[in-house]
């Protein structure tokens, strides 16, 4: 299956690279999935639910991110330096500051939203704010990141 | 003088010397990509990079690269 993906003379590495990112959308697709899935279980058993928070999604939450994390931060590639060459880690800079500054607006936003429209909008599940940190600070990133590095291929 | 634009001469040097992108990146421990986009102006390489693709292709860094004017 993966040495279909390889076409033609391409060289190693451009398979390789383009192995990783196709892992790497799977992982996130279902990282996040597990984060959904985690909350519904938490819920049904009523596990570790304390007033609003419920601390069973909230740690699964950090461990899908810390794993996002840990794999777009590409440890996992280390041991072939040219998979972790300069273009690499500077795709993955731009990726990290866009789940920097995109996380950072969203907490902005919300912290806005919770004092200012508490009258205006209904309260909103924790669930939900965390699906939507998760986009913003993790798959978003992961996505421009594989969206650099095929740009990469294409150019010239 | 930040923002100008980085001319380089890698391409045609490369032509030159009959090397491949592939070539040149087994070279220098980089990507195909790499040389890829430093070739068309969309990544900046480092001075270590810099120095390293003008001791493979036989020039000065002052050679392959310019500053715009």
């Amino acid at each position: 299956m993966g040495r279909a993906l390889a076409s033609g003379n391409e060289d190693i590495q451009s398979y390789r690279r383009r192995w990783r990112l196709v892992v790497m959308s799977i992982v996130v697709w279902l990282l996040n999935n597990v984060v959904n899935a985690t909350h519904d279980v938490a819920q049904a058993l009523s596990l570790g639910s304390t007033g609003e928070f419920d601390f069973v999604a909230l740690a699964s939450f950090w461990l899908a991110t810390f794993c996002l994390v840990w794999m777009v931060a590409g440890v996992s590639v280390h041991r072939d330096p040219v998979l972790n060459d300069e273009l690499t880690k500077s795709n993955r800079g731009k990726a990290i500051q866009l789940g920097y500054w995109g996380l950072l607006g969203f907490l902005a936003f919300a912290f806005a939203l919770s004092h200012l429209g508490r009258h205006t909008f209904g309260p909103t599940g924790f669930d939900h704010l965390m699906v939507t940190a998760v986009t913003i600070g993790a798959v978003g990133p992961a996505l421009l990141f594989a969206f650099l590095e095929w740009r990469a291929e294409k150019v010239g | 003088m930040a923002d100008a634009a980085l001319r380089n001469r890698l391409k045609e040097r490369r032509a030159e010397l009959g090397l491949t992108q592939a070539d040149l990146a087994s070279r220098v421990s980089v990507s195909r990509k790499t040389i890829n986009t430093v070739e068309n102006g969309v990544f900046v390489p480092s001075t270590m990079l810099a120095l390293k693709l003008a001791a493979a292709l036989g020039r000065k860094v002052e050679d392959l690269f310019q500053l715009a004017e």
